[in-house]
């Protein structure tokens, strides 16, 4: 005899999802009178148990493999952002020096040369040519 | 202090031995996860150990209220989706296990015979289904999470977390029928 669909699908919907109390008493029902529902229910309750001791296959190196990893990709970042860090302090350093001792940051101080005339570029273009 | 929050602590302050006791403890976990996801294929491990090294990188945020389990299951879950996109734009939907696809598998020599071909039944099964369908089976079912949990790892409702593994569960069941 055919098992009704409605009584499949109440099946399995109750393994992860509580029914009300009449889809309850129906499943209840359907379960008493029909050896073939019975039958899914236990293949449904193996097909669980079977997925529930599924294991991968055993990998002895895995921990090893992790660390190893670890060395290779984040603990050289890690140095990296601390020598990084390090290079900003000590620009940060320069410029807090210069600042005190020359009073500005202002491009002449920054580049320790005075602001050109156009008169000093044709100057300095001659005297390239004759050189 | 229960010992895993001292290893956490521990490994958030450069201790990589406690970090070391921390992969040995969820190892199982997160290769059942992944090779679940992904099927027995040496890439699987790849990527469960991509898990460990996001979890070292994230470690000075992690909050210890949050379970390291669920916290670790979420990483697998979202990385072995990743690495199945990236293989579906490489052309490789289906990966099977062992001798029957492009995949080579890893054998289980310590596993006998009968075992091994029931659970690569189980494996390839897990293959047939549809990424969001294999997350829910392998979180409720191999993992063994509540509805509630694999929910919120999965960040979907409860009631489509149950919706998927019933029809997922017909179809498996329909599969393996000859083992059960």
């Amino acid at each position: 005899m055919a098992i009704n669909p409605r009584h499949i699908d109440l099946l399995y919907r109750a393994q992860d999802n509580p029914l009300s109390p009449v889809e309850e008493r129906e499943l209840a029902l359907a379960l008493e009178q029909s050896p073939g529902l019975r039958a899914e229910r236990d293949k449904l309750l193996r097909l669980r148990d079977a997925f529930g001791q599924i294991e991968p296959p055993p990998e002895p190196d895995f921990t090893a493999q992790v660390m190893a990893g670890l060395q290779a990709r984040v603990v050289p970042l890690r140095w990296l952002r601390r020598v990084a860090a390090a290079c900003l302090l000590l620009l940060a350093a320069a410029f807090l020096t210069l600042y005190f001792s020359e009073g500005s940051l202002s491009t002449d101080t920054l580049i320790g040369v005075q602001e050109l005339q156009p008169e000093d570029a044709t100057a300095l273009a001659g005297e390239w040519s004759i050189n | 202090m229960p010992q895993e929050a001292q290893w956490i602590q521990q490994a958030k302050d450069g201790d990589q031995a406690a970090f070391r006791h921390i992969v040995e403890q969820h190892q199982q976990q997160v290769r059942a996860t992944v090779h679940g996801m992904l099927g027995d294929t040496a890439e699987a491990d790849d990527v469960a150990q991509e898990v460990f090294i996001r979890l070292y990188r994230a470690l000075p945020d992690f909050r210890e209220e949050a379970k390291l389990s669920t916290y670790l299951s979420r990483i697998a879950i979202n990385l072995s989706l990743n690495e199945l996109k990236r293989r579906k734009r490489k052309g490789r939907w289906l990966t099977f296990t062992r001798q029957d696809g492009p995949e080579a598998g890893i054998s289980d020599q310590s596993v006998d015979p009968e075992r091994q071909e029931m659970r690569d039944a189980l494996q390839k099964a897990l293959q047939t289904l549809e990424p969001e369908f294999r997350a829910v089976v392998i979180l409720r079912l191999v993992e063994g999470y509540p509805v509630k949990e694999t929910a919120d790892i999965l960040q979907l409702p409860p009631g489509t977390v149950a919706s998927r593994l019933a029809r997922a569960q017909q179809k498996l069941r329909t599969i393996l029928d000859q083992w059960l």
